[in-house]
């Protein structure tokens, strides 16, 4: 009887202990959590055009229970989901990203999120400018290196703790 | 006499006659069993067959993960001028998809889109809108359902008072642009769902999962978790 009690004790320790071994090599990291991204390099409704493929980056590490999952500076896709370069009449320039996804090995990380800017000019001055000048074009807008955009997981996903050394 | 000469001329020597009838008997119903039997002997050689034949293809599956990226690109434009919600219209692969260093989905693959609202211009410079949804990706004889929505905007239409501003009462009359999905452009779709495709060359089929295989991200990815 002791016997069969030290077999069962054993064997609950042991299934204890690999279950814990199991969560730290992987976690889940949950539908819309924040990860903050800048943005990898400068855009303008200039030169980028609506189904452009833009370079984004993680701003920082994203932890699930403590451990790191997706390192800071990971590089992430977005893409132009709209742009509208300037035109006569003032019309100024809109540009809108939106962040796609992070790829980790064969794991891809879905994001929704979108960042936007558009180029401001007082309504005074177009329409000063307009009688003035009817050439006047508006301005371009631009979305400088290094700007934040919010991003969220848009379906929960396993990933592998990457602060672990195996 | 004869009766010698029958026996001598049917079983030889009369001290060896017992052997060699049954020799002959043996003989016979060999020769008759293998005449008159002939499923038989074939049936021994058939089961080789089969056996031949599983060996030679002996292709793993190759998983395509659900929410895998894919690049599409638009082959024709979509304006909101011509279609209408519910119309379909076809894509391009516009980069090939690779797992386990195969081609799963080359360049060139047709996928295809379907409109769902569509709203046309309209008079005060009122600019189209319209959004669309992904529907499949065609790869070898496989149909992989595609996950992802594109929405465009009429743009460049500027303001109905500038138009009349500029044009007087012809301003009124100012038509704001079609929404469109330019000929060339790219969208970013995903794989819907987990699909295991036999791969043999360029030939890609949609096979079933490994008896043996343990996914257990296939359960987790689709898993819902509530937000914190």
């Amino acid at each position: 009887m002791s016997m069969m009690r030290y077999i069962l004790a054993w064997a609950i320790v042991s299934l204890g202990a690999s279950a814990q071994a199991g969560e730290k090599t992987t976690a889940v990291l949950p539908m819309g959590t924040e990860i903050p991204l800048v943005t990898a390099g400068p855009l303008s409704s200039k030169t980028n055009f609506k189904g452009d493929i833009v370079a984004l980056k993680t701003a920082k590490d994203v932890r699930v229970e403590g451990h790191v999952v997706i390192l800071s500076g990971s590089d992430v896709v977005g893409q132009v989901s709209d742009a509208r370069a300037k035109g006569a009449m003032g019309m100024t320039g809109k540009l809108v990203i939106r962040p796609l996804f992070i790829r980790l090995g064969d794991r891809t990380v879905r994001l929704s999120g979108v960042a936007q800017q558009k180029a401001s000019v007082d309504s005074g001055a177009i329409v000063g400018m307009v009688l003035l000048t009817p050439g006047f074009t508006g301005r371009s807008a631009t979305i400088p290196q290094g700007t934040r955009v919010v991003s969220y997981v848009e379906r929960a996903i396993e990933l592998p703790c990457v602060d672990i050394v195996h | 006499m004869y009766e010698n000469y029958f026996r001598t001329y049917l079983f030889g020597d009369h001290t060896l006659g017992g052997e060699v009838v049954l020799r002959y008997v043996a003989l016979l119903l060999t020769a008759s069993f293998s005449w008159a039997s002939p499923t038989f002997a074939q049936s021994s050689a058939e089961p080789t067959l089969p056996a031949s034949s599983t060996v030679t293809p002996s292709v793993l599956p190759v998983l395509l993960r659900q929410d895998t990226p894919i690049e599409l690109m638009a082959t024709k434009e979509v304006s909101t001028a011509d279609v209408t919600a519910g119309t379909r219209f076809k894509l391009r692969v516009n980069k090939p998809v690779v797992m386990d260093g195969k081609t799963v989905i080359p360049v060139g693959a047709v996928a295809y889109g379907e409109v769902t609202d569509a709203i046309d211009s309209g008079g005060l410079g009122k600019s189209g809108r319209m959004t669309a949804k992904l529907l499949y990706v065609q790869t070898g004889d496989a149909q992989i359902l595609l996950s992802g929505d594109v929405s465009a905007k009429g743009t460049g239409a500027g303001s109905a008072g500038l138009a009349i501003l500029f044009t007087g009462w012809a301003g009124f009359f100012h038509r704001g642009n079609n929404a469109k999905i330019k000929a060339g452009e790219i969208l970013t779709g995903f794989i819907a769902d987990d699909a295991w495709l036999d791969v043999v060359g360029t030939i890609v089929h949609r096979t079933v999962a490994p008896a043996n295989t343990s996914e257990p991200n296939v359960t987790l990815v689709s898993a819902v978790v509530p937000a914190q």
